[in-house]
């Protein structure tokens, strides 16, 4: 079979696999038979979808990206997709982490068969919006992935999770009709929706109002998804409030992917340089602003969802930087490949972070930090295997302070040099040091001594072993590999044969880490005097309204246009 | 040119009572107006170039830009999609609180963790 | 106060008018006619269909269809699941308020939207109106019309026939069955055809029959009739699913 036939199988495996959980949900008074429906279906879609992934992988590797039509009708009406190395490596890590979440989840827990279909539905809408080169099919796919987080975010059914679901619905759907404008304009400009095509016309025209804001429009909402900083408001309560696995599924995956689907489209734009500066100072602000309200939060998911935001700070602003640079030049090219490393990294240790919390917190009852005492006696007395649960913890909390030989250290490194000499160099070091201290105080649980444990709140819960074993094993291979995957990234997304000199041991930058640990131990020290600890809680307590995130949409689109039109006259 | 207006008049309506309205259904509903406006600009911008439906035919030449319609028909079946999930979670907000009002759902959802 | 609350209004709505007059106005580019001009020379040939708009959604962008069905049918999951937690909360007898519009024949003479003249009426509409949805459905190749249209007229037949029927606890648990099995194993037809053609012509989403002579047209009525069903019977289950919310 050649190659354009079977590379949607591993997209269209987990899509059968949840039409026959759907079957496997209609037979469900059969205990029996829906039992064996939902374990085969299940992981066969995982297992064919991961051994075809590796397949094609292999392939593109070999040949470089693969584009074609969907269909046997090939034009301009059709809709195309590219296979290329990036997305496919990140679709692998997406099923990786889809599979450990899964794992996490037990069946006897309620709607574990709707989360499991939803779960493969949304591995699908990954798959299509990272692979997708056409603006409608781009919109559908953003609706699924969309529909799919409100669905599972809402299956908490605590009220608060529907407060949040219903929140983001309503401000991304906002942001959804102005991708469907801009979607509008592109085709009325160019009388097509196939990026090469739209590329093709829209190259060297001049710049107008209806081209610079159908790029804002799309932009902004595709942005709004990876909680960029003026955008981000909805992902804070929306992360915290769903269950542990869909936490982690969300802040792990979710929302890099559209980042990773808006490379290919700002690259239709002759101003995509102007684009990426912009999107690399909010990269940086969202860093710097998200991981100070992260130090204030007092509930633990909510601490780790604003730790996502300020991440994925880091990463949009390695992407804005490489945009700006274009990925034509050589320090373009590392950038970019620093941001999916960093995308990789991040994936593995948030997910353990939140996997491992919400155990915590479903084994001692308690989501707030400075009440939460004595973890690891509690989990120990619970079950010998929660030793599993605390390693996983540790591993993932060095790993995303950048402690050197943990896998954060080398992808946070490789993004902060390139900013060197610049003021958002100061910004992430700045971020690096609140990172450090809100770790030190989440760490913290596990050792303030607390009354002795009353075995009223200790509740008994399995310890998803598997999911842990994977996602420990995962920690330590990228940690200990992490330069044979630096350059095979460089080497095969951009086959180019430059071998770069990737120093992380130099004495600069290992003295920057020591000063970073310094600082943040002092800051989180310091969290005791009352004045701070009182300005913290004022933080903590800022709540954003709905009103104030569908400005933020209003306000994004109109002035990003306005900016990249202002910028656009006057480098004429 | 009057028809664009007015579909741009729509739009803005939409938008703020999305924003400004209190009342959770009402932004629903808004929602529901934003989306119709630009389906609608879709297809009326489509019909610019013809007055024929379309069918293949004689009338070919004369015949509205089919691919939009198409479009539309995906978008507005997802908009639909998202109106009825957004409902129902507001049914589930009024089984709690037995309120549409934004503000006082805000409130007492913090008040409740 | 009062002077932030009306400066953030004129800002919204000055911010709103700007992006209304560049997002709508149209400037003196001429829509583009180039995929009309093509679709007319080659659409019916390629995909048999006269209906041009079927010719695209199910034809050259099918996979977009794909989506929709997907957005669909997680809709439908969510909305049941988010319902049914509601339904357990009301459980609780001193928190619990009726809704319903009872579909409960012992409940109904307290409920005063349930007349005779409804259920008549309803009664004797409902086939009909499921008749032509059939209709509607299976002709979307060469009329206005195709699975989504009549799949939701279908959907409108099943609950004008709901409301018109005696009707019972047994009976629903009975609909429900058979309406959720009708749409499962639609979207696993689905899937399957998608996939099929990859086996027998390599090709991703096109026509699995063509080397045994089967015409495209036909190809597009499957894939027709597979929505209409799969859409039928999602939105009547929703419709259930919301109507016939009780305190038990």
């Amino acid at each position: 079979m050649n190659l354009e036939s079977i590379a949607f199988i591993f997209l269209m495996a987990p899509l059968l696999a949840s039409g026959f959980l759907l079957l496997a949900k209609t037979v469900h008074h059969h205990e029996r038979l829906s039992f064996v429906i939902y374990y085969l279906s299940t992981i066969s879609g995982f297992l064919i979808s991961l051994f075809f992934t590796i397949l094609v992988l292999t392939k593109v590797n070999q040949r470089g990206p693969v584009s074609f039509y969907i269909g046997a009708h090939h034009s301009e009406v059709a809709i195309s997709y590219t296979f290329s190395l990036d997305g496919l490596i990140i679709f692998f890590v997406a099923l990786f982490i889809s599979f450990t979440s899964w794992a996490y989840n037990d069946r006897k827990k309620t709607k574990q068969i709707e989360f499991s279909i939803i779960l493969m539905i949304q591995l699908f809408s990954i798959g299509a919006t990272l692979f997708t080169r056409d603006l409608f099919n781009l919109f559908v796919a953003l609706e699924i992935m969309g529909i799919t987080s409100y669905v599972l975010i809402a299956f908490s059914s605590k009220v608060r999770s529907s407060v949040a679901s219903l929140y983001y619905l309503l401000s991304s759907s906002a942001a959804m009709i102005f991708f469907l404008l801009g979607t509008y304009l592109i085709y009325r400009l160019t009388g097509s929706l196939n990026y090469h095509q739209i590329r093709e016309t829209l190259k060297g025209t001049a710049m107008s109002p209806a081209t610079v804001f159908a790029a804002s429009s799309i932009i902004v909402a595709i942005l709004m998804r990876s909680a960029l900083f003026p955008l981000h408001f909805w992902l804070p309560n929306a992360h915290a409030m769903a269950m542990h696995p869909v936490s982690a599924i969300l802040s792990g995956i979710l929302i890099k992917i559209p980042l990773i689907a808006l490379t290919p489209f700002v690259q239709l734009f002759d101003f995509s340089q102007s684009i990426g500066t912009v999107i690399k100072i909010l990269g940086a602000l969202s860093a710097f602003f998200a991981v100070i309200f992260a130090f204030c939060q007092s509930d633990i998911k909510k601490l780790l969802a604003y730790h996502s935001i300020s991440q994925m700070g880091y990463i949009t602003a390695a992407w804005g930087y490489a945009m700006e640079l274009s990925l034509a030049t050589e320090a373009g090219r590392i950038l970019y490949t620093a941001s999916i490393l960093h995308i990789i990294f991040h994936a593995l240790f948030k997910s353990t972070l939140f996997l491992s919390c919400g155990t915590i917190i479903d084994v001692t009852a308690q989501r707030n930090v400075y009440k939460n005492r004595n973890a690891a006696r509690i989990l120990i007395s619970a079950d010998r295997k929660h030793l599993l649960t605390i390693i996983a913890f540790f591993l993932s909390a060095l790993s995303i302070t950048a402690i050197p030989f943990f896998n954060g250290y080398y992808s946070k490194n490789l993004i902060t040099s390139s900013f060197h000499h610049q003021w958002i160099y100061t910004i992430l070091f700045i971020t690096g040091v609140f990172t450090t201290a809100s770790f030190l105080k989440l760490s913290a649980i596990f050792f303030r001594p607390g009354p002795v444990e009353n075995t009223q709140t200790i509740r008994k819960e399995k310890v998803p072993v598997l999911s842990y074993v994977l996602l420990i094993a995962a920690l330590t291979v990228t940690a200990v590999y992490h330069s044979p995957i630096i350059t095979g990234l460089l080497s095969s997304v951009f086959s180019s044969q430059s071998d770069i000199h990737l120093e992380f041991y130099e004495s600069e930058i290992w003295m920057k880490s020591v000063t970073t640990i310094i600082i943040g131990t002092i800051l989180y020290i310091s969290i005791r005097s009352r004045t701070i600890s009182h300005l913290m809680h004022l933080t903590e307590t800022v709540e954003v309204n709905l009103q104030s995130m569908l400005i933020s949409v209003i306000l994004s689109v109109t002035g990003l246009g306005i900016y990249l039109l202002v910028r656009g006259v006057i480098l004429i | 040119m009057i028809r664009y207006i007015l579909l741009g008049i729509l739009f803005i309506i939409g938008m703020y009572a999305l924003i400004f309205h209190r009342s959770v259904i009402k932004k629903v509903i808004a929602l529901g107006i934003v989306n119709t406006s630009v389906v609608l600009l879709f297809i009326i911008s489509g019909s610019s170039i013809g007055d024929a439906p379309a069918f293949t035919g004689e009338q070919g030449a004369r015949m509205v830009d089919p691919m939009v319609q198409a479009l539309m028909l995906t978008a507005i079946v997802i908009g639909v999609c998202i109106t009825s999930f957004s409902l129902a979670l507001i049914v589930h907000l009024w089984g709690r609180f037995e309120t549409f009002d934004i503000d006082t759902i805000e409130k007492r959802g913090d008040d409740e963790s | 106060m009062k002077m932030k609350t009306a400066a953030v209004h004129v800002i919204v709505i000055f911010a709103l008018v700007l992006l209304a007059g560049c997002l709508f106005i149209p400037d003196d580019t001429p829509w583009p006619t180039d995929v009309r001009t093509r679709l007319v020379s080659d659409g019916e040939k390629d995909t048999g269909a006269k209906n041009l708009v079927s010719a695209i959604y199910l034809a050259y962008r099918a996979f977009d269809t794909l989506g929709e069905t997907i957005v669909l049918i997680v809709a439908i999951i969510g909305t049941m699941s988010v319902v049914e937690s509601v339904k357990k909360i009301s459980d609780d007898p001193t928190t619990a308020v009726t809704y319903d519009f009872s579909l409960v024949k012992e409940k109904r003479s307290s409920h005063k939207l349930r007349t005779h003249l409804l259920e008549v009426v309803t009664g004797k509409i409902g086939p009909v109106v499921l008749l032509f949805g059939f209709y509607v459905m299976g002709q979307g190749h060469i009329s206005p019309g195709g699975g989504f249209q009549g799949g939701t007229i279908i959907a409108s037949g099943i609950m004008l026939f709901i409301l018109g029927n005696p009707y019972s606890k047994v009976t629903e648990m009975r609909q429900n069955k058979i309406l959720s099995t009708i749409e499962a194993s639609a979207f696993v037809l689905f899937i399957l055809v998608s996939l099929l053609s990859i086996l027998t012509s390599g090709i991703f989403f096109s026509n699995p029959l063509e080397a045994a002579g089967v015409k495209y047209e036909y190809y597009i009525i499957a894939l027709n009739a597979l929505i209409g069903l799969k859409v039928g019977s999602g939105i009547s289950l929703m419709c259930i699913a919301m109507m016939s919310r009780r305190r038990t």
